[in-house]
């Protein structure tokens, strides 16, 4: 087989998983901190869902034009629906995340309540803000 | 591989599927935006983190380095997939192509 295809696959292979560390941080700098960096993990997840959705635009226009290729509809529905299904896994999971922040800015507001905007932006974040 | 000759713009798809083309550019954004997202989460950790392995905020980044995935698991496994799907489609019309009988 030829392969033709552009793959990644140091990237694919690479190592993730988190790091340990032995202390509590929340980094809230209004300059990169974790606010920030929350926002541009959002943009990025939809972002590739977006891709996503070129792909299957991609896929549906082979087997439209063109009669031989709809023997590969069901693989490409298949890797399609995967994705999407992999995609919200992603973003369930970085909701996860922001979760527990909103949880741990919560616990602290009960002595301190000058993290009120971060708890504002975390459930903005969420989906559940009302700004 | 079916020996059946199908009529179709051979080079249309072999443009179509071939390094560079509309698939395979749609395949390496996703692939960028996947290295991005974890380079992403990679520098949101240190920002951001609980204490041990047991903290619940720990658990939810393994889980979503877990869906980014690899080979085996997660959104690049089916990057993955799609890449062979590639592979073997434009192999299928470069073969159609090449035995053409011209009926």
């Amino acid at each position: 087989m030829k392969e033709v295809a552009s793959y990644n696959q140091a990237e694919a292979t690479a190592e993730k998983e988190p790091k340990v560390f032995q202390e509590f941080t929340y980094d809230n700098d209004s300059n990169g901190g974790v606010l920030n960096k929350f926002e541009e993990i959002k943009g990025k997840i939809q972002e590739i869902k977006g891709i996503i959705q070129d792909l299957g635009g991609n896929y549906n226009d082979l087997v439209n034009k063109y009669e031989a290729f709809t023997n590969y509809a069901d693989t490409m529905k298949g890797i399609v629906n995967a994705m999407n299904q992999n995609a919200d896994a992603i973003q369930s999971n970085y909701k996860g995340v922001v979760d527990t922040a909103k949880q741990a800015v919560e616990e602290h507001m009960k002595v301190d309540s000058s993290l009120m905007t971060d708890l504002d932006e975390l459930n903005r974040l969420l989906g559940t803000g009302t700004n | 591989m079916d020996q059946t000759q199908k009529k179709y713009d051979y080079k249309a798809v072999m443009d179509f599927t071939n390094t560079n083309g509309t698939l395979d550019t749609t395949l390496q954004s996703l692939q960028k935006a996947l290295k991005e997202l974890r380079t992403l989460v990679e520098e949101c950790e240190p920002l951001y983190h609980g204490k041990t392995q047991n903290s619940p905020v720990y658990k939810q980044y393994q889980y979503l380095y877990a869906n980014i995935g690899n080979e085996k698991q997660g959104l690049w496994q089916q990057v993955y997939a799609a890449a062979q799907l590639q592979n073997y489609m434009y192999t299928n019309a470069e073969y159609d192509y090449s035995h053409d009988n011209g009926q």
